[in-house]
């Protein structure tokens, strides 16, 4: 009986860092221009719109998403957000682009893409200062992206804030055009963090690939 | 010990002209590129402007302009170009995070040294769990009338000029294998990249 050789080669996974993209997330509480608060943590959820953007053109990508109405995040049903070919484009167009922060907690699951207490920039309470950010540097086999944006209380009352998102902004390109603002990467704040009246957060994220 | 944002995995399987298989690897992505960074950086960012290098639909290394109203497609949006989704190259040297293309491109075709590329099949992604999943997968034949060599393998999005609706490859993902493998003449080599997202 004749056999065939097959040559396999498998590859245990890496017991120290497995390669691939991590995150952080930097907070820093600025009170009459004192830093007053410091912490690093470390991101932990990308969600499914990354692979709408892979998938994009092939198949329509359906999400529950979120819109901005222009002041208010409106939570739509799922909705169909591809077309047939030239899909997913992003600008910075709208002004919830970017770091958005919330006051609630959604479920961590790959196809959540809103906060789910969205905080509105207001004069006369949390205020939005635009997104920044550089373009992508190297060092090594380390590559980052780093973003961030300041929030400062403008109220009189303490703010606590419990959710962040990484939010894009989507459309599918075609005909019947379909924008939105879906969150790219979600993460809690937690432990929580209180934004006293006048206080300014920043906080920055910082995006690292492995090659 | 944390777990990446997102992750990637591959499979190579090469089958002699009879369809059978004659080598099987399988190994976790270890070499995520700048592109990606940069991609998600216009996402931010797209102004019009913007360049990204990318390879053409010939095989050859240029730049893109990213224009509005389409800076990017996925893998398949468009008149996808044969090098959108996945690459195969001979080169075997590690890859470098600031560079952005294989070593080698093995261009598509039957001359020597070549191999006919063909379609991406996208899944659907997988979301109803952690981690989520998506794959793409795409079978590339030998006609060249001789042994292809490849050494390296790569994952590559459409990059989009809107005013002239050019589409080009831009890499994300290049990995070297652990030896060269050969695709006889006849033969077929099919890569799957499966990509993890967790949440």
């Amino acid at each position: 009986m004749a056999v065939t050789l097959v040559k396999i080669a498998k590859h245990r996974r890496n017991k120290e860092l497995e390669a691939g993209v991590y995150g952080y997330i930097k907070f820093k509480i600025i009170d009459h221009g004192k830093v007053v608060f410091r912490s690093k943590r470390q991101m932990h959820s990308l969600t499914g719109i990354w692979f709408g953007m892979l998938w994009a053109g092939q198949n329509a990508f359906k999400a529950t998403y979120v819109a901005y109405s222009p002041n208010s995040f409106v939570i739509l049903s799922p909705a169909t957000c591809s077309g047939n070919g030239e899909a997913f484009w992003f600008i910075a167009s709208t002004p919830y682009v970017g770091i958005v922060v919330g006051t609630g907690q959604n479920a961590k699951a790959p196809d959540n893409y809103t906060l789910a207490a969205p905080v509105m920039s207001s004069s006369t309470g949390l205020s939005y200062s635009p997104l920044m950010m550089s373009s992508p540097t190297v060092s090594g086999n380390i590559s980052t992206l780093t973003m961030s944006r300041a929030f400062t209380n403008n109220g009189s009352s303490p703010i606590t804030l419990t959710e962040a998102a990484i939010v894009v902004y989507l459309s599918n390109g075609n005909s019947t055009i379909i924008d939105m603002d879906a969150a790219l990467a979600y993460d809690y704040i937690s432990p929580s963090i209180t934004l006293a009246a006048g206080q300014t957060l920043t906080i920055t994220y910082q995006i690292q690939v492995t090659t | 010990m944390p777990k990446p944002l997102l992750s990637a995995r591959y499979r190579v399987v090469v089958r002699d002209p009879k369809g059978r298989i004659k080598y099987i690897e399988e190994a976790p992505s270890k070499s995520f590129i700048l592109n990606l960074l940069y991609w998600w950086w216009l996402c931010f960012n797209l102004n019009g402007s913007d360049v990204i290098s990318v390879v053409n639909t010939s095989g050859q290394q240029t730049t893109q302009t990213l224009s509005q109203p389409m800076g990017w497609t996925g893998i398949t949006g468009g008149t996808a170009p044969p090098y959108s989704g996945v690459q195969v190259g001979s080169g075997t040297s590690a890859p470098s995070a600031s560079s952005p293309y294989l070593e080698s491109l093995i261009v598509s075709g039957t001359g020597s040294g070549q191999l006919s590329y063909g379609t991406n099949d996208v899944t659907s992604p997988s979301l109803s769990s952690n981690p989520g999943t998506i794959q793409d997968t795409k079978t590339f034949t030998n006609n060249s009338g001789g042994t292809v060599t490849v050494g390296e393998i790569g994952l590559a999005i459409q990059a989009n000029n809107g005013i002239t609706d050019t589409h080009m490859a831009a890499l994300i993902i290049h990995d070297v294998l652990s030896s060269a493998v050969s695709v006889p003449n006849g033969g077929t080599l099919t890569i799957t990249y499966t990509m993890e997202v967790n949440t």
